[in-house]
Parts: C-alpha cells; structure tokens; sequence
C-alpha cells in the first residue's frame, strides 16, 4: 500500500447531470474503490465530489462529467500540461459506468505506462499467437469492460475490473482474474471487452476484442515514441484513428431526467431514512427518547 | 489561514482554466485517416 492517498475528483461540467447526482456516484465510487478494488490492488484513495471545476483542490486528479466531447474522441484518460492523470467522460446513459471505469484504471496506472510482460493471450489469431512474449498495457476495467460484467454499489452500476493475477504466467486453481469472477484464466478476454499490448520485437501494438464470441485482433501500428504523452493516450488515439469510421465510443448526451435516474437509483430508500431521522430528531428535541 | 486559501484558490482557478483549454484542444485533434 503506498504511503501517498491518491485523491480522485468527480465533477460535472455540464448542466445535465447537477451536483446532488454527482455526489451520490461519488459515494458510491468512494465505497467501490475503499471495500472492492484497494484491497485487491493495494491502492489507498479517496473519490469526493465537487461542485465546479475550480473548487477541485490542485492535487486532485479529475474526472470531468461533459455532454461535448464523444467526437472526435476527446472522451478517456489524459494528461495535463504538468503530466498530471485526468478523465473526461460522456454525459450518455452510461455515465456511472464510465466514471467507476476510469476511476479505477487511474488508480491502477495514473501516469498511462504500467506494463506487464507475459505471453500472448490465448486462442489468438494469427500473427499474435507467433509471438514469445508480449508486453501488456495495465488497463484494469478493459477485458470486463462490457455491461453484462457490471455489478452495482448502493445501486449505482461500476465497472468490474482485473486483479493482478490476470498477468500470471500461468492458471492456478482457485486464482481470482477478475473482481467478479467471470475471467477464468490469465490474459483472457470476455465478450464485449478487451485488452491492449505491445511485440517487443517491433513495437507493432495490438488488441484483443471479442465479439460475439469472436476473438479479433486490431492492429494499431508502430508506436515510434511517445514523445511526452503517455502510453495510455497513444494506444487510445491508435484505437480512435482505426475506428474513425464507426464514429468510436459515440454516444448522444443524455437527458437531463435521464441522468437523474442513473445518478440517484435509491431515492425512494435514502428519502425514507431521511423521513425516519428527521422524525428521530424532532423526537430528540423533545426529549421524548433516551 | 485567509491568505494561503486565496491562494490556493487562484490555483485551482488557473488548473481549471488550463484543463478546459486542453479540453479545447483534444476536441479538436481528429485522428488522421
């Protein structure tokens, strides 16, 4: 466990999704990463909510909530001018998702170039089943990254993630891949997700897809230097450029009735408590409990 | 401590402002085809 907490920021820059909702998903990340993945990844962090972009204290990694940048792909993990992690995330109806996913992929790598040496993944197709060895780009929320693998905290949906035995050289019986469980095996991939690495040989940088349960190989060419930015950001720009086409990670903000549904799931539950307290209180004022 | 909040808060404003010029920035790098 590092001696340093990394504080993670949540904040909403657009008027869609208003500050009540974004503290709720900010508790619910905080309880995510504080019960499910620091223990797994041995990583001490806060995630707190903040109103405006500058009330975000300046050691505050952000993750900034828009409704403008899905193209031409501005969307996923940066770098600012001082090297520090941000993310931007679409205001869509997947938002809460979006946010735990990037959240813990931050904490896990903040500076976007954590690699993992280890063979290729399994069932590959050609040329990456040729290869010895393969370097892994540690991106924690990509091989469980689809919908299905979500699970949910005080019913607000997060993302499931890797634990680091998925770098194992090997399977070992009753090893945990993957938070929830559904990854069986090291370096495996389940429908709707995937995972992104390098051939040391070449540098040629690749990723594993699979589609209906089909295992694809996306070629993202040579990566000749990272000149400044992160490996993180020049995978993803590889990816976007390769998917020009199918207008990638596209889609429309939401409403804003919509994103209150996804930002506050326990209304109904938290407004109960709330009436059941205030009750308590009024009770307490007048001595009319212990 | 009125004076180190002040300016603590003039940072924040700065890094905001910096970060939405990137923002700026990214919006409009398109990927070459």
């Amino acid at each position: 466990m590092s001696a340093l907490t990394a504080n993670v920021a949540l904040v909403s820059d657009t008027s869609i999704i208003d500050f009540s909702q974004v503290s709720i998903v900010a508790a619910a990340l905080n309880k995510q990463v504080a019960r499910d993945f620091g223990p797994l990844w041995q990583v001490d962090a806060t995630v707190s909510a903040f109103e405006r972009l500058e009330s975000v204290p300046v050691d505050y990694w952000p993750v900034i909530i828009r409704d403008d940048i899905n193209e031409p792909g501005a969307a996923g993990y940066h770098t600012d001018d001082n090297g520090q992690p941000f993310s931007l995330v679409q205001a869509d109806d997947g938002w809460t998702l979006t946010s735990s996913h990037e959240v813990l992929e931050m904490l896990a790598d903040p500076f976007g170039n954590r690699t993992i040496a280890g063979s290729p993944p399994p069932d590959s197709p050609r040329p990456v089943s040729d290869f010895d060895r393969v370097i892994y780009l540690v991106e924690v929320c990509d091989p469980p990254e689809a919908d299905q693998f979500a699970y949910t905290v005080n019913g607000v949906k997060v993302s499931d993630f890797i634990t680091a035995h998925y770098y194992d050289p090997n399977g070992t019986m009753g090893a945990r891949y993957s938070f929830r469980g559904n990854i069986k095996a090291p370096h495996t991939v389940l429908e709707g997700g995937y995972v992104s690495f390098g051939n040391p040989v070449d540098n040629n940088w690749y990723q594993i897809i699979v589609v209906n349960g089909q295992t694809k190989v996306r070629d993202l060419g040579v990566i000749q230097s990272t000149s400044g930015r992160s490996l993180r950001e020049l995978v993803d720009f590889a990816v976007r450029k390769s998917r020009k086409k199918e207008h990638y990670r596209f889609k429309p903000a939401m409403t804003k009735a919509r994103a209150a549904a996804a930002g506050s799931p326990l209304a109904k539950t938290s407004a109960a408590r709330a009436k059941t307290l205030r009750n308590y209180v009024v009770k307490l004022r007048q001595r009319d409990v212990a | 401590m009125p004076e180190e909040q002040s300016h603590s808060e003039a940072g924040q404003v700065e890094r905001a402002k910096r970060l939405r010029d990137r923002i700026d920035r990214l919006k409009q790098a398109e990927p070459e085809s």
